[in-house]
């Protein structure tokens, strides 16, 4: 790149008649010829790190390797319905965890919680924007998520592992303080807990294969269970499985 | 409204009440104890404590801290972040990796003790070109570094296929050659004039980018598909013989292989990729090694009685094929001769590459007594309780030909092997630490006395290093490795992360690195992704100490874009680091109070032996360094005796005196300059021998290596 950097200033520098850009033309070219000359025979790299870099395609094993002109492009392909239905619920599942931290700021005022609120907060929203391009990067359906929690997928979509119910969201709406702390704590425990049944039902089913799913559900594995533990501590309580 | 104040007492009591749930501890209660002389039980655990979580320091102690870091001989000056010994401040210092401007090429950076001497961009097509790339795609990541090509060549793993840099001018470094090969993850090892790439997501044996109609998935509508591949010449494994007891089937592991339902594919390659790199700007594929569960790394394993053949342990913990898409390949885990619970080995015939096959699986886990393959297990972070499922893989392992030892990072446990027996390394002793959410490389230092583990928490594409997470979660853990022959062990000895805090849109946790070979110290750089490059001193394991760094800002201030440094590796005298997103960083250290001009000029000096062509470097196959008889590789030990205080001053200033007047004396003054070094040096191991520890073996290296440079030079 170093090499080829050069090359594309000097044309684009010629084209507007600069004469600072000439001069650094000859530098370029001056140094090169300088650096080829200094060096002692028996390195070809030295003449070859000059050339512009090569694209190579291999083939299958003793077959020659042929040079092309660009990089191909390459869609990992690698994932069944099983992947998308679980982008798909957990867009849904994500979402009401952020429904229930953006009642923190006016239920409690509990400063961990609030820490543990943005850390959760950023998380999932973070999680929620990757599932959503994963889906349209395959051309895949994303659910309408309605205001109130409830989300459209050709139809209804059911609630998925570990949501609360419309019941359990009132009465979090309904608390504030301790008793808030309480309800959201235990409420995101099992939210959480929830998610990771939905990554290893998706594992047991033969889905999380494909490099970026699966990279994507090892970490909502990991993410959320470090959040387990850090509610159990907050709420006092060894951690339960 | 609840009162505020009493809130804040809830919380203080559930926060110590957690500190007594967790206990950090190595290996589980079940475990069986290891072999031989087994330590003392207080020995083998981290002290119960809680999880700490450092707030940021007062005034008064930042200023308490830098007090003590303008002691320039104290040896604690140097910045650490660890749960035990960490050499750091209890509370979190101001750092200038904070707060730094977000951008792909125009980032804010911060070095200390390093400078980068040279940067390339990513390469025109290896990019995503989806328009609407996930921010966390990998499709095009930078993955590892391997060097070779008699010091010409640094080789990156990309997931699109591999990248030549031409490094024959490590300030000049130059994009060479791009191998369009995807698979991913794309780890790759050099040995003379033969690269190895692991493959683990979908690639195809010609390396054609197109998805093969048979893919299972539906992104293959209209593809138009190559050619059918011709089947690699590397043969089938044979399923190994094994005496297993039977065992409950880990939780989630299904039986249907590593696409799920997918149909079989003969197009398909899940394994090791064997390329001819004799020239750099046509690579060839030469062989194209199926395994069951294909390779997320690799790492090179030699028999010192083998010189015609090298061996390739394979690790990774993705789906099991089916035996209908491979012969051999056995899902069920609770088979006896399941394809988990191990690592494969390829033998690679130095002189017949194409011939290349797996000739072993060699079930690591297994308790030597009942046979059972699935023994281990390791402990969940934060509470230290045993995992529910046993530890079936490897993620990562790294050989040490020169002592024969092999380091196992398991996802699970640590693992101590004994190499000698090539097809079926012998496990030594095993841990696990309830800090660790996965266990993910392992790094010796040169005496192969310590052994170093990372701890990849988040799974690298999360951002694990902001200021509300534990210190010692998502680090490394330095083991002692005691005793000798069958019974050596592992003893914990201290925890070290990178000690900046980085931001929510920064994925960050440790990753690969390797040794910086300064006579005399344990040092070595690494990677922390988004985090940086770190340089740190882990001579003493409970008391490890950061000496240099560089960062830049998140690639995009409100976006977590995966991106950071995969791995950083030492060089014949540079760093370089892979930038999974921006491209290829190269470094050099600079002097400092912890590092003098002498120690990293020794460190240039070094030469490998034990693992490669001469001047190949493959971080996880790791070379022994040795330093030759030079009054440089002296001075570096005599600044470390006076860093630390170790030897009076005027006796360095005398030795150093000395070494000055062998050199610039002339024919006639030189036999008498020699004469009276060699008394000095004779005294310095006089001294040396009589005393016991580090600074004394320091004192006895340094002598001899001046007594030899002083006879060469007589």
């Amino acid at each position: 790149m170093l090499r080829l950097l050069p090359i594309l200033n000097v044309s684009r520098i010629t084209n507007r008649l600069s004469i600072a850009g000439l001069s650094l033309a000859a530098a370029v070219g001056l140094s090169a010829c300088h650096r080829g000359g200094d060096n002692t025979a028996g390195h070809p790299a030295s003449a070859s790190s000059a050339q512009a870099p090569a694209i190579v395609q291999p083939g299958a094993p003793g077959q020659a390797s042929t040079v092309v002109s660009s990089v191909p492009a390459f869609h990992d392909n690698n994932f069944i319905d099983a992947d998308v239905k679980f982008m798909q619920g957990m867009i849904h599942h994500h979402n009401q965890a952020l429904l229930m931290v953006a009642m923190i700021p006016t239920h409690t005022d509990t400063v961990q919680l609030a820490d543990m609120g943005r850390k959760i907060q950023l998380s999932q929203s973070g999680e929620i924007q990757a599932m959503k391009e994963w889906l349209t990067g395959r051309k895949q359906e994303l659910p309408m998520i309605m205001p109130d929690g409830s989300a459209m997928m050709h139809g209804d979509m059911g609630p998925m592992p570990g949501m609360l119910t419309p019941g359990q969201m009132k009465a979090l709406d309904a608390a504030r303080g301790a008793t808030f702390d309480e309800l959201f704590l235990t409420g995101m425990i099992q939210h959480h807990k929830g998610a990771l049944k939905m990554v290893a039902d998706l594992r047991a089913a033969g889905g999380a294969k494909e490099t970026n799913i699966g990279d994507f559900t090892n970490e909502v594995d990991n993410d959320q269970r470090m959040e387990i533990v850090r509610m159990y501590g907050l709420l006092g309580r060894p951690v339960e499985k | 409204m609840t009162n505020p104040r009493n809130h804040f007492r809830l919380f203080v009591g559930a926060a110590l009440s957690l500190a007594v749930a967790t206990v950090f501890a190595q290996n589980p209660p079940a475990a069986p104890p290891a072999a031989g002389n087994a330590p003392p039980p207080q020995g083998r655990g981290n002290t119960p404590g809680q999880i700490p979580i450092p707030q940021p320091c007062t005034p008064e102690q930042i200023a308490a801290a830098q007090a003590a870091a303008n002691q320039p001989a104290d040896a604690t000056a140097g910045r650490g972040r660890g749960g035990r010994g960490g050499g750091g401040t209890p509370c979190h210092m101001p750092d200038p990796r904070e707060g730094l401007k977000a951008g792909k090429y125009d980032a804010g950076e911060a070095a200390l003790n390093m400078k980068l001497v040279a940067s390339t961009k990513q390469p025109e097509g290896m990019f995503d070109p989806n328009p609407n790339p996930g921010g966390r795609s990998l499709d095009y990541a930078n993955s590892d570094l391997a060097f070779g090509l008699n010091g010409r060549l640094a080789l990156q793993g990309n997931f699109h296929g591999l990248i030549f840099y031409n490094i024959e001018d490590p300030a000049k470094t130059s994009l060479q050659t791009i191998v369009t090969c995807p698979g991913g993850q794309g780890d790759v090892s050099i040995w003379g004039h033969l690269a190895f790439m692991s493959v683990e997501g979908y690639g195809r044996i010609d390396c054609g980018a197109q998805p093969s109609p048979n893919a299972g998935g539906r992104g293959g509508r209209g593809a138009a598909a190559p050619g059918a591949a011709t089947p690699p010449a590397a043969g089938a494994a044979t399923p190994p013989a094994a005496g297993a007891a039977a065992q409950t089937p880990p939780a989630g592991a299904g039986a249907g292989g590593g696409r799920g339902t997918a149909p079989p594919d003969p197009a398909r390659m899940y394994g090791v990729r064997i390329f001819d790199i004799t020239d750099p700007r046509k690579p060839r594929q030469v062989a194209a090694v199926q395994t069951c569960r294909g390779s997320h790394t690799h790492s090179i394993v030699t028999d010192p009685n083998d010189k015609d053949n090298i061996y390739i342990y394979v690790s990774g913990g993705a789906g099991i094929r089916s035996a209908d898409e491979k012969a051999g390949c056995v899902a069920d885990p609770a088979a006896p001769n399941t394809s988990s619970f191990g690592i494969d080995v390829i033998k690679v015939p130095l002189a017949r590459p194409e011939q290349s096959a797996v000739v072993s699986h060699a079930y690591i886990f297994a308790d030597a007594n009942t046979g059972q393959i699935g023994s281990l297990r390791g402990r969940r972070q934060g509470t230290g309780e045993p995992s529910q499922n046993p530890t079936s893989g490897c993620h990562d392992v790294t050989s040490y030909p020169w002592a024969s030892l092999l380091g196992g990072a398991c996802s699970g446990n640590g693992l101590l092997l004994d190499t000698k027996n090539v097809l079926q390394p012998k496990r030594l002793d095993d841990v696990a630490d309830a800090a660790f959410a996965f266990w993910h490389s392992a790094t010796f230092n040169n005496d192969a006395t310590k052994l170093l583990f990372s701890d990849e928490w988040g799974g690298g594409t999360a951002p694990m290093c902001q200021s509300i997470h534990p210190t010692m979660w998502g680090g490394n853990a330095v083991f002692d490795i005691q005793g000798t022959g069958d019974g050596r062990h592992l003893r914990f000895g201290g925890y070290f992360k990178l000690p900046a805090w980085q931001t929510a849109s920064e994925n960050c946790v440790a990753h690969n690195g390797s040794l910086v070979p300064v006579p005399g110290r344990d040092i070595m750089s690494q990677a922390f992704y988004q985090g940086g490059a770190t340089v740190f001193d882990f001579t003493d394991s409970a008391n490890i100490k950061e000496i240099a760094y560089f960062d830049r800002g998140p690639i995009d201030a409100e976006r977590l874009i995966i991106g950071g440094y995969w791995s950083v590796y030492y060089y014949n005298g540079y760093l370089y680091g892979s930038e999974i997103a921006r491209g290829l960083d190269v470094f050099q250290l600079t002097p400092s109070q912890y590092l003098s001009q002498n120690e990293i000029d020794a460190a240039k000096l070094a030469t490998r032996e034990g693992c490669g062509n001469t001047n190949d470097l493959n971080a996880q196959c790791q070379s022994h360094y040795v330093w030759p008889a030079s009054f440089v590789v002296a001075r570096a030990y005599l600044d470390q005796l006076a860093r630390e205080k170790a030897l009076p001053q005027e006796r360095i200033d005398a030795l150093n005196a000395a070494m000055k007047d062998v050199e610039s004396a002339s024919a006639s003054t030189r036999r008498a300059a020699i004469t009276r070094l060699d008394g000095l040096a004779a005294e310095l191991a006089k001294d040396g021998a009589a005393a016991k520890g580090l600074n004394a073996a320091r004192m006895r290296v340094c002598a001899s290596t001046i007594q030899k440079r002083a006879a060469e030079l007589r």
